[in-house]
């Protein structure tokens, strides 16, 4: 609601914002929640997976494929190559690592424990290859315009393109898991997982595969993202921990949990700081104005009480379900 | 040659004997019942026979194969097919996705990169099923939604789609009401011949109704088997049961 100080312009403006970024919550929550709905990994991991991709990214489009056919299609390359690279490298960690801890005592906190490792030893590697500080990453000249301008509310084509990929994907991923055969075999053993494995159906090939798509999908929402930041070895930190709240709010194992709480988060994450600064426009104990930095810092922090209030109301989260968790 | 046999079979936990060398024989297209009072064994022995636990000693031959170290799936594809005490079904597929999902566990080479339109022929077995247990009404809601009886006839459906030669029903008339415990005893006898069951049931009535054969455990050993007259003038099965 634009009140108080609150201009019409600059509201449509981090509406958008947030839309945009409720966009990559929704792509990583997605493979984070299939992963733990049918695994029961709870992966530490995501976010570094989502750093890899943008690095891919970058290594595909600005070192591999723009020098030699510009950066525009060097940018679809990179959405192209970097899913199919990324699944790769999904299924080779669970074949490889991830695998080992089936069936092991206390295999769910194994997992959290190998994943963290991996959030930990990722990004060293990758300032050991791609260097210490972070690189930059342009938006693709063909996408540098505005679709939309009203005074200070900008709807820029690059970001609308985030919003519209998203949105598409959340379709085809709807589409895979109802209307495909290993879509049924991840909803089932999302279901009843036990019951999946005495009917004898391979399930290593099923979670195999299913892991490799969460990463797929991490890695291809770093590659559409690099162009609105730049790629940088710390990337997956603070929003790993933002995905989980996504999916905590939204509900573990269901379908839609993840793009509704995605979309909530989003516009926390987005309005917050304008609402913070123009609305309450208080000072602090030395009588000086509290910032916009203040707000910021605010946002990340109401997250976690919006968390915590739904984790009061509904302990499942808005669209959890039964068994996910037990 | 027997279709199911064990030879011995006993189940230790720490120091409790659940099961203690029970010799069970099985022919093909029996209908067989397992009852005893509670903490007889039978639920152990029959997830010894169905491979939910292994064996402390002995052994299951099944149809003359020994598979007393093979997994529940493994077992599954050599044509055990099992239902739980406590209702096991995908309650967020529908019924005929739950039914489908089992038929497909049977194909060895499956693409599930396709649609799930695309096997025709794991549709309509699991439609035939669906018939077969009374639910071509429903074949579309979520298991999660069906009523508990649905949902222990859902379960037999399961299996069903499994392609199962010996069927082990665990208590499958467990909360059910009279009448529908009636129904359900039916349609068990209307499974049996060719297919071989086996029955662990605490409802007497049933047992007594459709058994070909009963066999009575008490504290983890076998105490007694026959046919239904026998049981019912076996006094020691009387003693048994009316201590209880």
């Amino acid at each position: 609601m634009p009140t108080g100080g609150v201009d019409l312009a600059e509201f449509l403006q981090h509406l958008f914002l947030g839309l945009v970024q409720g966009s990559f919550y929704v792509l990583l929550a997605l493979g984070l929640s299939i992963i733990f709905g049918l695994m029961g990994i709870i992966n530490f991991g995501h976010g570094v997976f989502y750093m890899l991709g943008a690095y891919m990214g970058f290594t595909v489009a600005n070192l591999i494929i723009a020098p030699i056919f510009g950066p525009n299609i060097a940018f679809v390359a990179a959405l192209a190559a970097v899913p199919a690279i990324m699944f790769g490298i999904g299924m080779v960690f669970e074949k490889y690592v991830i695998s080992r801890i089936y069936n092991t005592d206390n295999a769910r906190f194994s997992g959290v424990l190998i994943t963290f490792g991996l959030s930990i030893f990722l990004p060293d590697f990758v300032r050991m290859i791609w260097g210490r500080p972070g690189r930059p990453f342009n938006i693709p000249p063909m996408f540098n315009f505005s679709i939309l301008e009203i005074g200070t509310f900008n709807v820029s084509a690059y970001r609308t393109f985030v919003v519209l990929v998203a949105a598409i994907l959340v379709v085809l991923i709807w589409f895979l898991l109802f209307r495909t055969n290993l879509g049924m075999v991840i909803r089932a053993g999302t279901s009843n997982n036990i019951m999946v494995q005495v009917l004898g159906i391979n399930v290593t090939k099923v979670w195999r595969q299913t892991f490799g798509l969460g990463i797929a999908l991490a890695g291809f929402a770093g590659v559409m993202i690099s162009p609105l930041f730049a790629v940088d070895p710390t990337m997956g930190d603070d929003i790993l921990i933002q995905t989980f709240i996504v999916v905590v709010v939204g509900g573990m194992g269901s379908f839609i949990g993840p793009v509704i709480g995605g979309l909530i988060i989003g516009q926390l994450w987005a309005l917050t700081p304008l609402i913070g600064r123009t609305v309450f426009i208080v000072e602090n104990f030395s009588g000086t104005m509290i910032g916009p930095d203040f707000w910021e810092k605010a946002s990340d922090i109401l997250l976690f009480v919006v968390m915590s209030l739904i984790l009061i109301l509904r302990p499942r989260g808005l669209f959890g379900q039964e068994g996910a968790f037990d | 040659m027997p279709i199911l046999e064990t030879q011995k079979l006993s189940k230790h936990f720490g120091g409790l004997i659940a099961v203690d060398q029970v010799d069970y024989s099985v022919e093909k297209g029996e209908l067989r019942s397992i009852i005893g009072p509670n903490g007889a064994g039978k639920t152990t022995f029959f997830n010894m026979i169905a491979g939910d636990l292994p064996a402390t000693e002995g052994e299951v031959i099944f149809n003359g194969e020994n598979v007393t170290g093979l997994a529940t799936f493994e077992r599954s594809h050599k044509g055990i097919g099992r239902t739980y005490q406590i209702t096991n079904i995908f309650p967020k597929l529908s019924v005929l996705e739950n039914v489908r999902i089992a038929a497909q566990s049977r194909k060895t080479t499956f693409n599930l990169w396709t649609g799930v339109s695309s096997h025709r022929e794991l549709i309509d077995k699991a439609d035939d099923i669906i018939e077969r247990i009374q639910l071509a009404d429903k074949r579309n809601d979520l298991g999660g939604t069906l009523a508990h009886g649905e949902q222990r006839y859902l379960e037999i459906g399961i299996a069903l789609a499994t392609d199962p030669q010996l069927l082990l029903l665990d208590e499958p008339t467990a909360g059910m009401s009279p009448e529908e415990s009636q129904q359900t005893a039916a349609f068990i006898q209307s499974l049996a011949d060719p297919l071989t069951i086996i029955l662990v049931e605490h409802d007497m009535e049933i047992v007594l109704g459709i058994s070909d054969k009963i066999t009575v455990l008490h504290n983890g050993k076998f105490l007694a088997e026959g046919s239904v007259e026998e049981i019912r003038e076996n006094e020691e099965v009387q003693r048994v049961y009316l201590r209880e």
